[in-house]
């Protein structure tokens, strides 16, 4: 089951590149680095807003726990960090996008 | 009563149905679909030029990014049985909506990119704009 989940995400991912690979007459050297940049780009993103998200997670739960009370407040203030990290990651994931797949420096 | 009041307690009503119990929650979203309503209002009567369109559809996906945010949130503190799996699903299946709905967006849709961006960015400054309208409110309350 693992090893079809990987070979059809493989695929997906293949086919995805392959058409910016045909579509544009760029060095393959280019979109090799572009590709990579892309999944460093993304991984650390991901890597800092899983940080922050955990940690603002972890500092809730202690309140809550420590004043059933605040639970209200502190879910209020939980809510606004999420969606404040979260578009962090949506913002890289539209860059990643973009450079992959509508990169306007490589025609 | 002012009818702007009414709109405001009838969408609060409806929030409130849909398991929005926290008050603050509910004008927090209540704002952000004002945002979406306003900015499908200004594309339509500018004629639906693609970047009101872009902007309307990034404003639409961070609302429904929110929206499901905050029920997930809520929900997950109130449920005893069952929350790791039903938060865990909910937030897989939210993400993987929205890069499907931003891949369609920019390559099959071609919309220009800074103003669906623009979209994205309206939960951020309505949150802003809500901390520093609860700010100054706390500091004329301690005047």
């Amino acid at each position: 089951m693992r090893k079809l989940l990987f070979t059809a995400l493989n695929t997906v991912v293949l086919m995805g590149l392959a058409s910016v690979a045909f579509a544009a007459a760029v060095a393959p050297e280019t979109i090799s680095m572009i590709a990579i940049a892309t999944a460093f780009g993304m991984g650390i993103a991901a890597f800092g807003c899983g940080l922050g998200q955990g940690l603002g997670l972890k500092a809730a739960c202690e309140g809550t726990a420590r004043n059933p009370e605040a639970s209200g407040k502190i879910t209020v203030i939980l809510l606004l960090g999420m969606a404040f990290i979260e578009s962090l990651a949506i913002y890289t994931l539209v860059i990643a996008l973009i450079l992959l797949f509508a990169n306007p420096l490589i025609g | 009563m002012l009818p702007t009041t009414r709109i405001n307690d009838r969408i609060e009503a409806f929030l409130a149905h849909r398991g929005f119990y926290l008050h603050d929650v509910r004008i927090l979203v209540r704002n952000q679909l004002y945002l979406v309503a306003l900015s499908f209002v200004v594309s339509l009567v500018l004629g639906l030029p693609s970047w009101a369109l872009a902007f309307f559809a990034g404003a639409a996906l961070s609302t429904m990014n929110f929206w499901l945010l905050a029920k997930g949130l809520q929900g997950a503190v109130l449920r005893s049985r069952g929350a790791v799996a039903v938060t865990l699903a909910r937030f897989y299946g939210r993400m993987i909506l929205t890069g499907l709905a931003l891949f369609g967006l920019i390559i099959w849709g071609g919309f220009p990119v800074a103003a669906l961006l623009a979209g994205l960015t309206t939960v951020v400054i309505n949150i802003l704009f809500w901390g520093m309208f609860q700010f100054h409110r706390q500091k004329g309350k301690e005047a």
